[in-house]
């Protein structure tokens, strides 16, 4: 069973192809979500990727960390494109990329609201965290190092908190 | 006593989060997407099945005494 990343075993590989899909594809378009797509289209970018894990099933020890870096990727790849990106950031701007996750709650929507504007390695490693990933998982599956993801991590928490107004100070 | 600023905005995140994954699992038609999935798997190998089995093309293939068989597929993709 694939079981929530933070102080457990995000590596272990002990289901099959399709229930690892069923547990962690909701979980890949939110965060693909947090990376500035929407979710119809993180939804086509991580049934790209499940592909392409299928394909690899057999050879890939850590699906839950490799899903994240594709996606990471292939948004990335989606963005960079030159025809779309001045249009997709047209629609981020009119706030238009926010629609397919109307039906998303406020609170859900303020959340992505804040990440989105994020520097992009911030969000980056803030996309991990809200699933739960530790700042060491962070650096050994993203290839960074510690103390700049936890240095990303302080900053990312303490901006959530103060436009939340959870509280002042966040250490 | 006031609640931990580290604790509580660890639990809005816990908790917002399992609010849009429940409302994404609402969203989704995770079944009628893994069906998909294996549908468009089954049509990829079906096509190198295919390809595979099928005899070379005479007309993509061409030949020179000094350098033998050269396959102009290749060939056309430094062009």
């Amino acid at each position: 069973m694939f079981t929530s990343p933070e102080g457990q075993q995000p590596t272990v590989k002990s289901s099959s192809f399709d229930e690892y899909y069923r547990y962690d594809f909701p979980k890949l378009v939110l965060y693909g979500m947090s990376q500035r797509v929407s979710r119809f289209e993180a939804e086509e970018l991580v049934q790209d990727v499940m592909v392409s894990i299928a394909d690899r099933w057999e050879t890939i020890d850590t699906p839950l960390a490799y899903a994240r870096r594709a996606v990471t990727n292939k948004v990335r790849a989606f963005r960079g494109k030159a025809a779309h990106a001045a249009a997709a950031e047209a629609a981020y701007m009119r706030g238009k990329h926010l629609a397919p996750a109307a039906d998303l709650n406020d609170g859900v929507r303020e959340l992505l609201q804040i990440v989105h504007n994020m520097p992009e390695d911030r969000r980056e490693v803030m996309g991990w965290h809200i699933q739960g990933f530790t700042a060491e998982e962070i650096a050994a599956f993203t290839g960074r190092n510690p103390a700049t993801v936890r240095s990303h991590l302080r900053h990312g928490r303490a901006t959530i908190a103060q436009l939340l107004k959870l509280m002042g100070d966040v250490g | 006593m006031a609640e931990d600023p580290n604790v509580a905005l660890d639990n809005y995140l816990e908790r917002t989060t399992a609010s849009a994954l429940d409302s994404l699992a609402s969203m989704i038609d995770i079944e009628g997407r893994l069906r998909e999935l294996h549908q468009r798997r089954a049509a990829t190998q079906d096509k190198n099945d295919a390809r595979s089995s099928s005899p070379p093309d005479a007309t993509q293939i061409s030949s020179s005494p000094m350098l033998g068989t050269v396959n102009t597929s290749d060939l056309n993709r430094f062009a």
